[in-house]
């Protein structure tokens, strides 16, 4: 509290890695092909495959980051995102932080040349240069936690806002993809969530977001899209079904049943409305002009 | 009507055939989960309403899931975790899953009936 230490808002890396960490090989056994382990996009019927690279390409075109020098991804998985935008999208330079030492070590070994990876809290991070665009797919749910105030919460995600305007160059964009308490909130939040799968870790609503983002980002985009993460953990539970026996050798019966039981909550979850899904393209808010600075403007 | 119907086209036939069948299916699938909640809930059978919403019965999402799953395996057919929230009482759901032709079938192959 000295100023020192940066506050780590969220849940530490021990808890990102309980889940994380069980082991690449049971997650590649029943994600797509990509690694891509968030809500996908559906335009019509195309494959999980193809609603993947439709997500990763939304992010992308809502934050900017076409032919940009830099971009910053918080919360980058296996580093899909990192390597599309890099590979395909022509970002100079693309930077994934994560709080998993698995999905770090898997990223350094794919060796992509314009891709650097960090193990590595948002909170901690310090850029030698700003960035064009951000953008943050399914690290939200874990920025507060469950034992937190409101208050704290709030403060958590403000922080995280600030952070990313510190780091945006001007007139940049974030774009971000979180689940959101929909008709729910924390006191529904499920033990076995808590226990066995997302240990501290809490939800946002949306509101709390909008919230917490004011006078830092102004919101350009937002869809909510829940049917298509019932429809993302359809695919992911009938993958895992089908691929039990593997998942079994790698990780043991109990955990396979664990995850069956998280994915088909996760169906319900999202079928029923007690969760959203939200992707929110966000455009950097700029400085208000002082009194002083009012003669320069065109606008005076 | 009591004419018409004594003399049956061969789709008449089929279709009341299939009824019979869903029907039949439907009171399978309807016991297998009065027993399945009797016991989960320490409750006599007879204690078990078909009209009774799963959630009056105080399953949650997850032991919802549990039953899905295990009645699936029963079948033999992966059945969809969130059908007991769309059909959220023992007969709409097996009323649900019996008008399921693939549930049906493999309800046939698996208990061979």
């Amino acid at each position: 509290m000295d100023g020192s230490v940066p506050i780590l808002p969220g849940a530490t890396a021990a808890a990102i890695q309980r889940h994380y960490d069980i082991g690449n090989e049971f997650y590649f056994l029943w994600l797509d092909p990509s690694y891509t382990y968030s809500c996908a996009l559906w335009y019509a019927d195309e494959d999980l495959d193809t609603a993947q690279i439709n997500k990763i390409d939304w992010h992308l075109e809502h934050c900017g980051a076409k032919g940009v020098g830099r971009l910053l991804d918080v919360g980058c998985g296996w580093g899909a995102l990192l390597r599309r935008a890099t590979e395909i999208h022509g970002v100079g330079h693309a930077v994934g932080l994560s709080l998993s030492a698995e999905q770090n070590r898997w990223i350094d070994q794919l060796q992509l040349p314009k891709v650097e990876v960090h193990l590595e809290n948002w909170a901690a991070h310090t850029p030698s240069a700003p960035y064009d665009a951000i953008v943050s797919v399914g690290a939200f749910e874990h920025f507060a936690r469950l034992d937190q105030s409101i208050e704290q919460k709030l403060a958590g995600y403000r922080a995280f806002f600030a952070f990313c305007h510190k780091n945006l160059k001007p007139h940049s964009r974030l774009s971000l993809q979180t689940i959101t308490y929909e008709n729910s909130d924390r006191s529904d939040f499920s033990r076995f969530f808590a226990d066995k799968i997302f240990p501290e870790s809490d939800l946002p609503h949306l509101a709390e977001i909008v919230e917490s983002a004011r006078g830092l980002f102004e919101i350009e985009i937002l869809r909510q899209d829940r049917a298509h993460y019932a429809r993302t953990a359809r695919a992911w539970l009938n993958n895992l079904r089908a691929r039990s026996a593997e998942a079994t050798a790698l990780v043991g019966a109990e955990t396979v049943e664990t995850y069956k039981k998280y994915l088909g909550l996760l169906v319900v979850g999202f079928h029923t409305g007690t969760m959203n899904l939200a992707r929110i393209g966000m455009r950097r808010c700029e400085e208000r002009l002082r009194p002083s600075q009012r003669s320069t403007s065109p606008l005076s | 009507m009591n004419k018409e119907a004594s003399v049956l086209t061969p789709d008449a036939v089929e279709t009341r055939a299939a009824d019979a069948t869903a029907e039949a299916v439907e009171q399978s699938i309807a016991a297998w989960l009065r027993s399945y909640l009797a016991d989960l809930l320490d409750l006599s059978l007879d204690k078990i309403d078909d009209d009774t919403t799963f959630d009056r019965y105080g399953l949650d999402s997850l032991a919802s899931i549990g039953m899905i799953t295990d009645l699936g395996n029963w079948l033999s057919y992966e059945l969809d975790a969130a059908a007991p929230n769309d059909y959220p009482s023992i007969k709409s759901l097996a009323r649900q899953l019996a008008g399921d032709d693939k549930v049906r079938a493999s309800y046939a192959r698996r208990l061979g009936v």
